[in-house]
C-alpha cells in the first residue's frame, strides 16, 4: 500500500501554468476524479485545485498508482494544454513524502499566507468532492481525516493562525494601506460575489469603507453579497462606468478568460490619475496583466504578487512553523505505522489462520487418543498447546511490527511467506 | 562643557547607520540606539547652539547665519525624533537624518568669525522684526525641507508599490502614498505662507532698522529669496489647480525639484555670503 501526489503549486509553477492547470469549480474537479476512476481503477484518487495549486492524490498498491508522467498526460487531456508546456512544474511525492506534503498542505504551511484558514475548507471540498464520485477508498479516507485532525491540532497548539494571515487581509492590510491612509471615503469596486470577494470587502469594511458597489453576472448572488456586506449591487454590464469611478477594484471571479483587458481598462480610465487600488484575487487572473503599466497611478497585484509579503509572514512565524512541522512530523509517521502495519496483516491472518489449522489438527488428533480424559483436562491441554502457539507465534510477528514502524517490512513479509509457505 | 559641532554630527551619522542597519535586520534594539543617538543629538545641538547664543548675546537665530542653519537643522532633527517616538517606520530617520546632516555641513562652509555680542547693540524693536524675520523664514524653510522629504519618500514608496517588492529584504513600512501626498501639500502651503510672512517681516525689519538701511532690494539674499518664494508660490498653484488630475508621482517629482532648487538657492547663497556675524551681514 502507498500514497503518492502529483502537484503543481506556487514553489514550482508560476500562476500563468497554475491557471491553465486549474479545476475552477467543484464540478469540474468532480469530473477530473470520475476520469481518474475510469483510468485507474484499482487506485483512490482526490483531486485538490485552489488558487495556489493543483494536486491530485492517489492511494492503493504501489504499481496501481498513477505516475507523474500519466497524471501529466491525464491534466494535458483534460485541460487541453500539451505535457510539454507544464511537464517541467510538475512535482511528485511517494509514501511518507506525499503524507507529509498533504498533512502541510492542509495545516496551510505549503500556502502562501501561512495559518490562513480557507485551506481546510478547500481540502475538505476536494475530499467531498472524490466521496461523491466514489473515486476514493478506505485508504484516501484514513488520510484525508488524519489530514483534517492533524491541521486542528496544529490550530490549537500553535499560533500559526493568529494575527492578520489571509490573503484577503494581507491584500488590504498590507497593500491596500500603503496607498490609502483611509477607506471611509473611497469607492469600492467589487467584481464577483464568491467567498474571497466577500471576505475582502469584509477586511475593507473593517478598515472603514462604505461605499461598496458589488457587479457580478450572477444578479442573485450579487445582490445577496451586496445585502451581506451593506453594498449596492448593479449588473456587470455596467463595469466600465463603476471601474472609470473605483477607487479600490476587487476582483475574485472563476472566470476561465480575463474579464478586464488592457484596452477596456485603459478606455474606462479615460484621463483621470487618480490612485486606483486594483486587487485581482482571481485564478485564472480576472485583469490583464499589462494593466498594471498603464498609468501612474493604478497598482494592480494578483495573488503572486503577494508573495513576498507572505514570505515575511512566514519569516516571522518561523518558530511555529517549526513546532507545526513536528507535529506534522509526529503524525506523518503514525500513519504511515498504520499503512505499513495494515500492509501486514494479510500475511500475519494468513499465518495465524495456518497456525491455528495446524493446532486444531493435532488437538483433534492428540483427543481422539486420550478418551478417558476428562473434559477439565481435555481443556487444559487445549489451552496449553494454544498458548505454545501463541507464545512461538509473538516473537516473528513482534519483529514484524518494529519492523512496520520504520518502513514498510517487504523482506520480512517476504521471508515468513517463502518460511511458512504462505501463499499470495 | 565643551560642545562641538562633531558631538551632536557624530550623533546623528551613528542613529543614522543604525537606522540603515534596521532596513537589513528589524531588530527592535536598533530602534532604541536610533532614539538614543538622535536624542543624544538634539541635546548637544541644544547645548551647542546655547552656548553659542549666550556668546554672542543674541538669540540663536541671529547670531551668525552658520548657527541659523543649524537651527534648522535642529529643528529638522527635533521633528526626526518626535516622528520617530511617535511612529516606528524606519523610513523617517532615513529621509530626515541625512537632511540634518547635509544642513550642518553646510552650516560649516558659512563659519565666520566668533561672534561678540557688542556688535549687536539692537534696538528691541529691531531686535524683534529680527528674532520674528529669521523664524519666519527658518520655519518656511524646514516646511520645503519637510516637503522635500515627504516628496521623496512618495517617489520611494511608488516605486516600490508599482515594482511589487512591497517588502524586500527589510521589513521597512511607510506611509502611505495619499498620507505623503497629503503631507506635501499643507507643506507646501505653509511654506508659501511662512516664507511670504518672513520676507515681509524682513521688509518690515528694514524699515524700522537704521543698522539695516544699507538693505537693498538687490541684495543676492534677497533676490535670490524672493525668486525662491515667487516659483515656490507659482509651484503652489498649479499644484492646487491640477487636483486629482495629475499623477501623484509627477507632483512629488516637480515638488523635489522646486524645493531642492529654492534649497540650494537659499543655502548657496548663504555659503557664499561667508555667513558674517552682523546682522547687517546676512544680507552682504
Amino acid at each position: 500500500m502507498d500514497v503518492g501526489v502529483v502537484y503543481c503549486n506556487h514553489h514550482s509553477a508560476d500562476l500563468s501554468v497554475r491557471e491553465r492547470l486549474a479545476f475552477n469549480d467543484r464540478d469540474q474537479i468532480g469530473r477530473a476524479c470520475e476520469s481518474l476512476r475510469d483510468s485507474f481503477p484499482a487506485a483512490e484518487h482526490v483531486v485538490l485545485s485552489t488558487c495556489n495549486r493543483v494536486e491530485v492524490y492517489s492511494a492503493g498498491e504501489q504499481h496501481d498508482l498513477p505516475g507523474q508522467d500519466e497524471v501529466a498526460a491525464f491534466l494535458s487531456d483534460f485541460h487541453g494544454v500539451p505535457v510539454r508546456e507544464f511537464a517541467d512544474e510538475l512535482l511528485e511525492a511517494r509514501g511518507p513524502d506525499a503524507v507529509r506534503h498533504l498533512f502541510e498542505v492542509a495545516c496551510s504551511l505549503d500556502s502562501m499566507v501561512l495559518g490562513e484558514p480557507q485551506i481546510v475548507a478547500q481540502v475538505k471540498q476536494a475530499y467531498d468532492e472524490a466521496l461523491t464520485r466514489a473515486a476514493c477508498g478506505p485508504l484516501t479516507n484514513t488520510l484525508f481525516q488524519m489530514a483534517f485532525r492533524v491541521s486542528a491540532r496544529v490550530r490549537s497548539e500553535t499560533s500559526l493562525a493568529e494575527g492578520r494571515v489571509s490573503i484577503a487581509s494581507v491584500a488590504v492590510g498590507e497593500f491596500g494601506r500603503s496607498i490609502f491612509s483611509r477607506f471611509d471615503d473611497k469607492r469600492v469596486v467589487v467584481i464577483g460575489a464568491g467567498e474571497m470577494a466577500e471576505e475582502t470587502v469584509r477586511y475593507l469594511a473593517d478598515e472603514g469603507a462604505k461605499d461598496v458597489t458589488v457587479l457580478n453576472r450572477n444578479a442573485e448572488r450579487g445582490k445577496a453579497l451586496a445585502d451581506r456586506v451593506g453594498g449596492t449591487y448593479r449588473p456587470f454590464s455596467a463595469l466600465e462606468t463603476y471601474l472609470a469611478a473605483a477607487d479600490v477594484v476587487v476582483s475574485a471571479t472563476g472566470s476561465a478568460e480575463p474579464i478586464v483587458s488592457y484596452e477596456r481598462f485603459k478606455k474606462a480610465r479615460d484621463c483621470s490619475r487618480h490612485q486606483m487600488f486594483v486587487l485581482d484575487l482571481g485564478s485564472p487572473r480576472d485583469f490583464d496583466p499589462r494593466i498594471a503599466a498603464v498609468d501612474d497611478g493604478v497598482f494592480l497585484y494578483d495573488i503572486d504578487d503577494l508573495k513576498s509579503t507572505c514570505d515575511r509572514n512566514r519569516r516571522r512565524r518561523h518558530r511555529e512553523v517549526e513546532r507545526a512541522r513536528v507535529i506534522i512530523e509526529d503524525e506523518s509517521r503514525k500513519f504511515m505505522q498504520q499503512i505499513y502495519h495494515r500492509a501486514t496483516g494479510p500475511v500475519v491472518a494468513r499465518l495465524r489462520a495456518q497456525w491455528d489449522e495446524i493446532r486444531r489438527d493435532e488437538v483433534k488428533l492428540l483427543m481422539s487418543r486420550l478418551e478417558t480424559t476428562s473434559p477439565r483436562d481435555r481443556a487444559a491441554i487445549e489451552k496449553s498447546i494454544e498458548r505454545i502457539v501463541n507464545k512461538l507465534l509473538h516473537p516473528p510477528l513482534e519483529v514484524l511490527r518494529d519492523e512496520a514502524r520504520s518502513g514498510p517490512p517487504t523482506t520480512l513479509v517476504s521471508a515468513l511467506q517463502r518460511l511458512f509457505k504462505i501463499s499470495d | 562643557m565643551n560642545v562641538t559641532v562633531f558631538c551632536f554630527f557624530a550623533s546623528y551619522v551613528v542613529a543614522f547607520a543604525a537606522e540603515s542597519a534596521r532596513l537589513v535586520r528589524g531588530w527592535a534594539a536598533l530602534r532604541v540606539v536610533v532614539l538614543g543617538f538622535i536624542a543624544a543629538g538634539v541635546f548637544a545641538h541644544t547645548l551647542f547652539l546655547l552656548r553659542q547664543s549666550s556668546e554672542a548675546g543674541l538669540p540663536p537665530l541671529l547670531s551668525s547665519a552658520q548657527d541659523w542653519i543649524l537651527v534648522l537643522a535642529w529643528v529638522m532633527s527635533v521633528a526626526g525624533l518626535v516622528l520617530a517616538l511617535l511612529d516606528d517606520r524606519p523610513a523617517i530617520g532615513i529621509f530626515l537624518i541625512p537632511t540634518v546632516l547635509l544642513l550642518i555641513g553646510a552650516s560649516l562652509l558659512t563659519a565666520g568669525p566668533t561672534p561678540s555680542s557688542t556688535e549687536y547693540e539692537l534696538t528691541l524693536a529691531t531686535k524683534r522684526w529680527a528674532i520674528l524675520h529669521a523664524a519666519l523664514i527658518l520655519f518656511g524653510i524646514a516646511a520645503v525641507l519637510g516637503g522635500l522629504a515627504s516628496s521623496l519618500m512618495y517617489l520611494a514608496q511608488h516605486r516600490r508599490l508599482k515594482s511589487k517588492r512591497l517588502t524586500p529584504a527589510s521589513d521597512m513600512a511607510m506611509f502611505s502614498l495619499e498620507q505623503l501626498a497629503r503631507w506635501n501639500r499643507y507643506a507646501m502651503i505653509s511654506a508659501v505662507i511662512l516664507l511670504a510672512l518672513g520676507l515681509a517681516a524682513g521688509a518690515a525689519l528694514g524699515a524700522v532698522s537704521e543698522r539695516v538701511t544699507a538693505l537693498s532690494w538687490f541684495d543676492p539674499l534677497v533676490l535670490a529669496g524672493s525668486a525662491g518664494w515667487v516659483g515656490l508660490t507659482g509651484f503652489l498653484l498649479w499644484l492646487l489647480r491640477s487636483g486629482s488630475d495629475m499623477s501623484g508621482r509627477i507632483i512629488a517629482t516637480r515638488t523635489v525639484l522646486v524645493c531642492g532648487l529654492l534649497l540650494v538657492t537659499i543655502v548657496g547663497v548663504q555659503v557664499l555670503a561667508g555667513g558674517r556675524v552682523s546682522l547687517s551681514g546676512w544680507h552682504s
